[in-house]
């Protein structure tokens, strides 16, 4: 038992000797390879030395090769029991010498066998002694680990901290030093810099987005340095100077610092050198570096981004704030303009904490994403703004929004300036004008009655009479008043403040008439009570009194009766509009299914069944105001009006499109049905009661209705003989004018061909591409007459090319590179050549364009005719009555007329045509004019009722932007057809305004 | 062979059968035409069930259900036949009377059904305020019946059936006339397809003579049944015209100054509407003025033909139509005169009446409340464009109380167009009342009354005034005339109310619920 005992004891003992061994050599190796290997790293750093990699290697594997070495000797120290039992003798004398000597006897006993002088039962005591002895010993406080362990913590957390420090202090070196050692496997710490330049002659070609339609932009000589629009491929080209595999680093911004790609770069051999190209997309700022031979440049190139700047709306409004009857329209203006383009231009508004609304007032064009401005007026039809719930007077926010074509960052976004609405209720101040106007009536009715009743007093007693007289003369005087405010206040429309300046004039003059009589009367009642002979005069005067406030009266209830039907005309015009709107939606929904339109349509309905109920309170309103003849029943309500919107809203909340759409057709008729009928009501109630402004009306419109079927009689005819005489001409000289013709045609074809090779060469804006479209047909055209041997037509269009061509090549002349001048060379000889076509084709004009005498004759026959139509023209500018601007009207129709006179006489029925159209178009907009005025309920002067926008304060206070004013006198330029000359000049000018 | 012998004798049979059916079916056809509906639905239900198959009998089997009322069974009847016929015409005529029966069943839909007192009409109405109307047509129809039964010797074997539609449209859907025809020439009901059809008085803005126009109605009636429907259509409108009345006077004629003046006019003018020209109806002549003129002068005629043969003559003459001759031949046979000397004797009679003209006496239309456009405004019916101004005045004055004021107006306008104007008058004489000036308002109300007899506004004026008066017995007079005409007028209840309640009459309590129902 005893020798196990020793055994196992020295066992334990000799292991942690063999750990503690083992910690003591990582103590020792572990410092002196980190500071080894950070030697190591320093000089390959600082030093360069090709020798640095393989002695690097046999250090790597010369270290842990003698670590296992000493680690094995170190084991190998502490295999006997001996040398552990010399171990306790040193550290426990007592128990450790009887130990060794008892392994010592242990040994002996095993030779003794053949000695017999050895006591084996001493032997046997010592060994039971060193074990008892053993027993109280622990091999863990006999080699204790705690001093080793904290040493080699110490020493190999100073080394590595030595290291670190290292490392933070000069990270760098210590990548350059881990680079010479070739200990890192990432390819950019193998790289080194050059310190040369590795390629030469670069050059660099951009290609912008599709959506910026630039054309690609080469940059010869570049320093390398991409200044770019997002999403822009770059081309780069370049002479390597360096032998070796070529690479790109192209590094783009993170958050982070960098992301890098190495890319791949192609080359080919010239006669110049080995060249080198590679592509990438610039997306982000960033920079590139070429690498050849893992030696890459000594400074990277920047790639800088050029961002695609957000579009700029500005919006032009008659107000900041304006207060404006709902359904007036509200004239608004914009001019927008991007760097490469604008999208969708939207208004947005938005009634307080409520949600947006949104309305494209202008889509992108189609074919034309290009278009880097935009500028224009509309009217803002503000009844559209009824539908929602608003709180009466709500303020409405509105701006414009435009958003650019930008595909590749998402599209910018450009915001106008806010601007507000105020909505004011028309029908409230209309409502409130009737009712001050029917106090005017009860008024006027009141003084009336008192007046009569007065006279039918059988009272004869002077005094009563006097006072009775006084008292209505008062009232008279506070009418009067009243009538006076009501003028001031502007209530109502023109003929309304007519009819009441007259009831002033009249009256005032009776009032102070009857107030002399009084006052006399007063001075008289100092001297005792009035007599009834007295008080005669006065009761004299009464009858014209009564006569005029019968005649108020009378006048006064026309006017609101025509008012009342007027209004609910207008409500009846604001559903016709929300139909409309409505009907439009729902298409829109059938297409698209977009579950905002269907929002829209709800509010649209809405309104409609506002509307309904509004109208049906006010014809009721008229119950007793008006003859029963002219009460509208289905305007009281008396129609399935309300029921067809339910079913509509209920069929398009089922998701039956198409039945919503039939019934809306049917609630739609119904609808025109009734304003039909509504606008009957009212004609026949002005008929009745305003008969002489009715019948001057109408005769007016009868009369222009006739000038205008003379004047298109005779627009017919000088056409056909312009025709026949063309046909004439044609006829008598094809074969003379052959020669001439072929030759045009193959300049003409030359002239098409040279625009048509403008268009792939990315020479033209954008505006100067339409230009060029539309010079092309006119060439087209020109082809065309010039085949059909027209000679005044082709005269007229190789002018109208030779303008266009003009203006293209001043558009060329703007861009300084060689093949623009090319180009502008060319518009300007082709300009030269179609106006010298031009001058070919007018002087083989034969003189008197082939009228021969017959034409001649009858071009002299209409000449007297149209001085006749002219005549009958003046005439109608004469009668009183007219809308504003009649008189006007007919007389620039009579001065076309003027002038179509001079060119039949002149016999140019071409030229006479041209302003007989003219002249047509003026009396059918007069016609338009007059229909206007009679259609009732769009009745003139009649504030309440105005439909006339709201403009921008003096229309000139908005200009258009210098691009957009610049573009259109460039259109300006070009010739319209002569019969619309004067109108399109007349557009443009209202355009640039 | 076998086959096809057996196919023609069966052929033969149905031929056969029908041809035995014929003389059946051109009985109940001839029946039904005569008016004799009870004789032809004997005679159909003697026919038995076996005869329901031929189309025929199917046609007049449904024709007599439609005439006795029981319009969905006809149409159920129609319907079922016209898949059976083959005839295009026969098809056209069962679709046309298959509409017909459709449409009387929809718009009689709900009606209820109230018997006169003494049994001899029934009533059917929509349920609500025409019930007000049975009590007085109900007594008026059950004197006409014994009245007419008099004069013609006739008295309807079942009860007469009246429908009474509350719209003018619903009696265009009812009858073969269109809504135009109606509108134009003033029908306002009808005798046809064995009963008595007119419109509600409440369907007009001011009423019509509605009893007057039942017992014309059923006077068509009587003629009809008892000459079997041959009595041409001047000599029936005329008894039918000279007869309206007979309910409440116990002769008839009477010529009103409205008639008096068309027909002074149509003398002075030498221009009448010819009994030819009033065929096939008086409801086809183009205006509501033609349409008067023929009444006034079938009225007259008859009148004439009663002062010369009585009404033994007139039963003469309807049973000499009715036994096959023409009206020319019956006239000559009884006057003893040919018909154009029978005519030229009739005007000569009217010209030697004296009739006066009224200048200004304006034709009383019938003012439809449902059409599209009521009309001119009541100042709008003055022509007088000042006197129209000053009546719109008076009006207005009037809505605000200021009855002196107003009456100022109306007195104006009424001294611009004469005292007869019988919308001034109407006007100045209720204002009048309102100022409680009975005397006044009696003196504005009778010469407008004296000319327009058949409107209800200066009767009921009258009659409110002579209650003011305390002259009961005229009141009662002009408010049951006025009544005849708009009995939709509360006023007129109140008045009648008051007056029997004084006498404590049991009518009392019926007028008292009218004037309470109508006055809300």
């Amino acid at each position: 038992m005893a020798p196990n005992t020793i055994h196992s004891f020295l066992g334990s003992l000799q292991a942690r000797l063999r750990r503690k061994g083992a910690l003591e050599t990582l103590g020792l190796f572990a410092p002196w390879a980190i500071l080894g290997t950070l030697a190591l790293i320093v000089f390959a750093a600082l030093v360069p030395w090709a020798l640095w990699r393989p002695l690097a290697l046999v250090i790597i594997v010369a270290v842990p090769l003698g670590l296992v070495m000493f680690s094995l000797w170190q084991r190998g120290r502490w295999n006997s029991h001996e040398l552990g039992a010399l171990f306790l003798r040193a550290s426990a004398p007592g128990v450790g010498g009887d130990l060794l000597s008892s392994l010592e006897l242990d040994q002996a006993i095993e030779g003794a066998k053949a000695d017999p002088a050895l006591s084996t039962e001493l032997v046997a005591v010592l060994r039971t002694r060193v074990s008892s002895g053993v027993l109280s010993l622990q091999p863990q406080q006999l080699v204790p680990f705690d001093r080793a362990v904290k040493r080699v913590c110490a020493r190999t957390a100073t080394t590595a901290l030595l290291f670190l420090a290292v490392t933070i202090a000069w990270p760098n070196g210590i990548k350059r030093g881990f680079a010479a050692l070739r200990l890192s496997t990432r390819w950019q710490d193998r790289l080194r810099v050059s310190s040369e330049p590795l390629v030469g002659d670069l050059r660099l070609t951009l290609t912008y987005p599709p959506y910026t339609r630039l054309p690609p932009r080469l940059f010869p000589d570049s320093s390398g340095h991409v200044v770019a629009l997002p999403g822009t491929k770059v081309r780069f080209e370049g002479r390597a100077l360096v032998s070796g595999p070529a690479k790109l680093i192209f590094e783009e911004e993170s958050a982070t610092g960098f992301d890098t790609q190495l890319l791949d770069v192609g080359e080919e051999t010239t006669s110049a050198g080995r060249m080198l190209h590679v592509e990438f997309t610039a997306k982000k700022r960033g920079r590139y570096r070429v690498v050849l031979d893992e030696l890459e440049e000594p400074e990277p190139h920047a790639i800088d981004i050029e961002p695609d700047r957000a579009p700029r709306i500005d919006l032009f409004a008659p107000a900041e704030m304006l207060a404006v009857n709902g359904g007036r329209p509200v004239e608004l203006a914009f001019s927008a303009d991007d760097d490469y383009g604008l999208s969708d231009i939207e208004l947005v508004t938005r009634s307080g904490e409520g949600p947006e609304t949104r309305k494209i007032i202008q889509r992108r064009a189609e074919n034309d994403s290009s278009a880097r401005n935009a500028s224009g007026k509309f009217e803002w039809d503000t009844s559209e703004l009824l539908g929602r719930s608003l709180e009466p007077n709500a303020r409405i926010a509105y701006h414009l929004e435009v958003k650019d074509n930008d595909v590749v960052s998402g599209p910018n976004v450009g915001v106008s300036r806010t601007f507000y609405l105020v909505l004011d209720s028309l029908h409230k101040r209309q409502e409130e004008a009737i009712g001050a106007h029917q106090m005017l009536i009860e008024q006027a009715l009141k003084i009336l009655a008192d007046r009569l009743e007065t006279a039918r007093s059988t009272d004869d007693k002077g005094e009563r009479i006097f006072m009775d007289y006084s008292q209505i003369h008062d009232q008279e005087e506070g009418f009067l008043a009243a009538v006076a405010q009501a003028q001031t206040n502007h209530a109502g429309g023109k003929i309304l403040q007519t009819t009441l300046g007259e009831i002033h004039g009249r009256l005032s003059k009776l009032i102070r008439e009857e107030q002399t009589a009084i006052a006399a009367l007063t001075a008289e009642r100092h001297k005792g009570p009035l007599r009834a002979s007295a008080v005669r005069g006065v009761e004299g005067m009464n009858p014209k009194h009564v006569a005029e406030m019968e005649r108020d009266v009378l006048a006064l209830d026309d006017l609101i009766g025509r008012e009342q039907l007027e209004e609910m005309l207008q409500v009846g015009d604001e559903m016709a509009r929300a139909r409309d709107r409505l009907k439009h939606l729902v298409e829109q929904y059938k297409r698209t299914h977009d579950p905002a339109i269907k929002q829209q349509i709800a509010r649209e309905l809405r309104e409609m069944a506002q509307k309904l109920a509004e109208l049906k309170s006010k014809a009721s309103r008229t119950i007793g105001e008006i003859p029963d003849q002219f009460l509208n029943r289905d305007a009281m309500g008396k129609n399935n009006l309300d029921s067809s919107l339910k079913s509509i809203e209920d069929l398009l909340e089922k998701g039956d499109v198409d039945k919503a759409m039939a019934e809306l057709d049917r609630m739609s008729s119904q609808l025109d049905k009734m304003l039909a009928s509504m606008e009957n009501d009212l004609r026949g109630y002005r008929q009745e009661r305003f008969s002489s402004e009715e019948k001057a009306l109408a005769d007016a419109e009868s009369k222009l209705r006739d000038l205008t079927h003379d004047e298109e009689q005779l627009r017919g005819e000088t056409e056909s003989v312009r025709q026949t005489s063309r046909e004439a001409t044609q006829k008598q000289l094809r074969d003379q004018i052959a020669p001439a013709i072929k030759k045009a045609r193959t300049e003409v074809a030359k002239m098409k061909k040279d625009i048509e090779e403008l268009q792939p060469q990315g020479l033209l804006s954008p505006f100067s591409q339409e230009e060029a479209a539309q010079t092309k047909r006119k060439l087209e055209d020109l082809d065309r007459m010039l085949g059909e041997s027209d000679l005044e037509e082709s005269a007229a269009l190789a002018s109208e090319a030779a303008d266009g061509m003009k203006s293209l090549g001043a558009d060329l002349k703007r861009d300084s590179r060689a093949p623009s001048r090319r180009a502008h060379d060319k518009m300007e000889s082709d300009e030269n050549t179609a106006r010298k076509l031009q001058r070919e084709m007018a002087e083989m004009v034969p003189k008197g364009g082939g009228l021969g005498e017959a034409g001649a004759q009858k071009l002299s026959e209409l000449e007297k005719r149209q001085q006749a139509t002219r005549k009958r023209a003046q005439d109608l500018s004469k009668p009183e009555g007219m809308p504003p601007g009649f008189g006007d009207g007919i007389k620039e129709a009579g001065r076309h007329m003027e002038r179509a006179e001079e060119h039949l006489r002149g016999h140019s029925a071409r030229d006479a045509s041209g302003e007989e159209s003219q002249a047509l178009d003026k009396l059918s907009q007069l016609k338009d004019q007059l229909q206007h005025e009679r259609r009732p309920r769009e009745q003139q002067g009649s504030a309440g009722l105005d439909k006339e926008p709201v403009k921008i304060p003096g229309a000139d206070a908005f200009r258009a932007p210098k691009e957009f004013r610049q573009d259109l006198l460039e259109a300006m330029k070009r010739q319209a057809p002569r019969e619309y000359k004067e109108q399109v000049k007349r557009y443009y000018e209202e355009l640039v305004k | 062979m076998k086959k096809l012998l057996l196919l023609l004798i069966f052929a033969g049979a149905v031929d056969g059968n029908h041809a035995m059916a014929r003389p059946a079916s051109d009985r109940l056809d001839r029946l039904i035409e005569a008016w004799q509906i009870d004789a032809a639905a004997e005679e159909l239900s003697a026919l038995g069930k076996a005869k329901a198959s031929d189309p025929d009998i199917a046609m007049a089997s449904a024709a007599i259900k439609f005439q006795q009322g029981q319009y969905e069974e006809a149409a159920a009847e129609y319907r079922e036949l016209l898949p059976k016929l083959k005839s295009p015409r026969a098809s056209a005529e069962v679709k046309e009377m298959l509409s017909l029966a459709q449409a009387t069943a929809e718009v009689t839909h709900g009606f209820v059904s109230t018997p006169s007192p003494k049994g001899h009409f029934i009533f059917h109405y929509a349920p609500g305020k025409d019930a007000l109307l049975i009590p007085y047509a109900g007594e008026a129809l059950d004197k006409a019946y014994d009245a007419l039964n008099r004069d013609f010797d006739d008295r309807p074997s079942s009860p007469v059936r009246v429908e009474i539609y509350g719209d003018i449209s619903d009696l265009a859907k009812v009858s073969t006339l269109t809504l135009q025809e109606i509108e134009t020439s003033g029908t306002i009901a009808l005798c046809k397809f064995n009963r008595l059809m007119i419109v509600s008085p409440r369907a007009l803005l001011a009423g019509y003579p509605w009893i007057d126009t039942l017992n014309h109605e059923y006077t068509h009636f009587v003629v009809s049944r008892i000459s079997f429907n041959t009595v041409p259509i001047w000599l029936h409108e005329g008894l039918a015209k000279y007869e309206e009345r007979r309910w409440r006077n116990a002769e008839g004629g009477a010529m009103p100054p409205s008639a008096e003046n068309l027909l002074a006019g149509a003398l002075a003018k030498k221009h009448f509407i010819t009994f030819a020209e009033m065929y096939p109806s008086m409801a086809k002549l183009p205006s509501q003025e033609d349409a008067a003129l023929a009444f006034a002068e079938v009225e007259s005629a008859i009148e004439y033909l009663h002062e010369k043969i009585g009404w033994e003559g007139v039963r003469a003459i309807i049973a000499d139509l009715k036994s096959g001759m023409r009206d020319a031949q019956a006239i000559e046979k009884e006057t003893k005169r040919s018909f154009e000397d029978f005519q030229h004797d009739w005007r000569t009679w009217l010209a030697g009446r004296n009739l006066k003209t009224h200048p200004g006496l304006i034709p009383t239309e019938l003012k439809f409340k449902h059409a599209e456009k009521q009309g001119e405004e009541d100042a709008g019916q003055i022509k007088e464009e000042k006197a129209r101004k000053l009546a719109r005045l008076g009006g207005m004055l009037r809505a605000r109380h200021r009855l002196r004021a107003a009456a100022s107006e109306y007195e104006k306008a009424q001294a611009l167009v004469g005292v007869g104007h019988p919308l001034v008058a109407s006007k100045l004489a209720r204002t009048y009342l309102e100022l409680d000036d009975a005397a006044r308002a009696i003196e504005a109300a009778i010469p407008a009354l004296a000319l327009y007899p058949e409107l209800s506004g200066p009767n009921a004026t009258l009659g409110e005034a002579y209650l003011k008066n305390g002259d009961l017995k005229k009141a009662v007079e002009y408010l049951l005339a006025a009544n005849a005409i708009n009995p939709f007028d509360p006023a007129v209840h109140c008045g009648l109310e008051k007056i029997f309640r004084q006498g404590g009459e049991a009518r009392a309590e019926q007028e008292g619920l009218a004037c309470r129902e109508l006055g809300n």
